[in-house]
């Protein structure tokens, strides 16, 4: 058997194991072990796992990811969510559909503290869709909204999916963040434009909310600047090199959990629950990393990737059409699996693949633009049947609407993705421009 | 996300009755798992002030603290492996849940147990092996750069920390044979 075969045989024994639910850190450990000792024998595979765990675990680097954790859901615990919300509504709720494009905004700000899509749209849920109901709007504008919105969470920085991305393509962490700044605001933009299509064609979904007076809008931001300084300092200091990411995102989590305490968001018993919190999302990451380190260590031995790439560049498929097959090949996963295991599974057979391809940019130019594209393809994932989380964390928040209304709700705001990562795959400077890569 | 509801206690709604003993191991190791996340958890947030310290005494003072990128590595790991027993005993490790939401209770049990089975394995493996790494940096006798903290002791805290998680993750796996933490 040709490392290459075994490569292939193993891939779909992990795509079986994974299938019946076996946790992804411990599938990709066994199929990864095994085809380790297949490749080169027990010894060799005790020999890397004496160091592989404690490695991955005391990792500065990777120490930027349970920071980040914590931060975010301080944010979650605190009462950003509530003066975010007020602050767009203010601006935004007395448009047509404007509590549902406030939710919207509402999320894009709370995406700037927290770097978790479905900590985003719960949060942010809990706020906005009382209000919606209350006035009138349709379950599946109100669910479909903020379960969208949510995902804004993943792709405005920082951004967990994103960090782990950075790590394994040996990419700037600040220039990855800043990439991902336009492309999220676009979506906002456009999920935005989206909303007032559906309440145009549909004014009963979701009719126009209360005016704010100019000098309510003035007091409402008031609410929100800790938010932004917190968003400048943490991503134009990691940008700048002011401070290392593992530094920002403890300044991050330290300001963000400040704040909470001061304007009495939490108390002790709320910090126990960060932690408690911060500990089971950690603690998952984790196990897929030590997990994709023992599966890559094998991917690495197989030559899989390398192979992979030949065989792409041999078939003399234009560049853009592989691109838009990897991409499809994430939504066809999205569908079943999280943007987490997708990127460590993925990612290191996709990247030798991509960054050789001919489509006038330089290696790094294409590493951080294709990040920015598996980002906001494996988000798509968490919108899309059967296994969409965000609409399925969003409508067990909203008791009285069925889970059909809410995955109705959605295609609107999936159509919105797709020309949104269109136009990203068109104009790459929408992500490279900012960190000065265009 | 939601603060969980009930982590000590037993497993779900259950008829009235005096707990046995399984209940009580049931409690027992739930109250456990989160004892130790919490303990991971203060030591993150350790990791918190110690590198704000850090940062601003060296942008404000010119004073930062020495060998605090050592330091945040031996503790990371310490809060991270502190976090998983209590992450597997809330079922919280991602998993694809798409066969198991459609499967009758038989076989979703079967796989349960079959799941529950290999991350034991697993953890067991890696712990084992882990522990063998940890004699083998004693040996070495390696030390960091800036503050000579033996690189063994950072494998020594994990090591102990990963059998603990074993023995959690064990413990579940006889529980869910049991019948109990469903």
């Amino acid at each position: 058997m040709t490392p290459l075969e075994l490569g292939i045989i193993l891939l779909a024994v992990l795509i079986v194991t994974l299938a019946l639910g076996m946790p992804v850190g411990v599938g990709m450990i066994l199929v990864g072990g095994l085809g380790f000792v297949e490749l080169a024998n027990w010894q060799a595979l005790f020999g890397f796992l004496r160091d592989s765990t404690y490695s991955r675990l005391s990792s500065y680097s990777l120490s930027v990811i349970p920071l980040f954790l914590l931060m975010g859901e301080f944010a979650t615990h605190s009462g950003f969510s509530r003066a975010l919300y007020r602050a767009a509504n203010a601006w935004m709720g007395h448009w047509r559909g404007g509590l549902a494009i406030a939710s919207i905004g509402g999320c894009a700000g709370f995406g700037a503290i927290c770097g978790s899509s479905v900590a985003t749209a719960a949060t942010m849920a809990r706020v906005a869709l009382p209000e919606m109901r209350r006035y009138g709007y349709s379950g599946a504008l109100a669910t479909g909204s903020l379960a969208a919105g949510g995902t804004l969470g993943i792709l405005i920085p920082p951004s967990i999916v994103l960090l782990i991305y950075a790590i394994l393509v040996e990419q700037s962490i600040g220039a990855l963040f800043l990439a991902a700044f336009l492309p999220g605001i676009l979506a906002t933009v456009l999920y935005m434009i989206t909303v007032a299509i559906v309440v145009r064609f549909d004014p009963e979904a979701g009719p126009a909310g209360a005016r704010a007076d100019w000098r309510e809008r003035i007091a409402s931001l008031q609410g929100v600047w800790p938010v932004v300084v917190i968003f400048l300092v943490v991503i134009l200091g990691i940008y700048f090199g002011w401070f290392t990411p593992t530094e920002g995102a403890a300044i991050g989590a330290f300001t963000t959990g400040a704040l909470a305490f001061i304007t009495r968001g939490i108390d002790f018993r709320g910090f126990l629950d960060v932690l408690l919190s911060t500990a089971k999302t950690s603690a998952a990451c984790y196990l897929i990393l030590i997990g994709a380190e023992v599966y890559g260590a094998f991917l690495a031995r197989s030559e899989l990737p390398f192979r992979a790439a030949e065989l792409v560049q041999s078939t003399a498929l234009a560049p853009m059409a592989v691109i838009v097959a990897i991409l499809l090949i994430y939504l066809i996963l999205g569908c079943v699996m999280d943007a987490l295991s997708m990127i460590l599974l993925t990612v290191p057979v996709f990247f030798p693949i991509v960054v050789q391809l001919d489509i006038g940019m330089t290696p790094d130019q294409i590493a951080i633009w294709f990040g920015i594209l598996a980002l906001m393809v494996v988000e798509v994932g968490l919108i899309t049947p059967p296994m969409g989380l965000n609409v399925f964390v969003i409508n067990s928040l909203a008791e009285d609407v069925p889970i059909t209304q809410s995955f109705k709700g959605i295609v609107p705001f999936l159509m919105s993705d797709f020309v949104r990562i269109t136009l990203v795959v068109l104009y790459p400077g929408l992500c490279l421009w900012l960190p000065g890569m265009w | 996300m939601p603060a969980d509801e009930q982590v000590a206690g037993p497993g779900g709604p259950r008829t009235a009755r005096p707990p046995d003993f399984l209940d009580r191991v049931e409690a027992g190791v739930g109250l456990a798992a989160r004892a130790s996340a919490l303990f991971g958890g203060f030591v993150l947030t350790g990791i918190v002030l110690l590198v704000v310290v850090s940062v601003v005494g060296r942008k404000l003072f010119n004073t930062p603290i020495e060998g605090d990128f050592e330091l945040v590595e031996l503790f990371i790991g310490v809060a991270v492996i502190s976090f998983f027993p209590y992450c597997q005993w809330q079922r919280a490790n991602i998993n694809v849940e798409l066969v198991l939401e459609a499967a009758g209770p038989a076989l979703r049990r079967v796989l349960t147990l079959f799941n529950l089975t290999a991350f034991v394995a697993v953890i067991a493996f890696l712990t084992y092996w882990t522990i063998d790494g940890t004699f083998h940096a004693f040996a070495d006798g390696e030390e960091t750069m800036m503050l000579a903290i033996p690189i063994a002791w950072g494998y020594l805290l994990i090591s102990v920390m990963a059998t603990f998680l074993t023995v959690i993750a064990l413990a579940q796996l006889m529980l869910a044979l049991f019948g109990r933490h469903k």
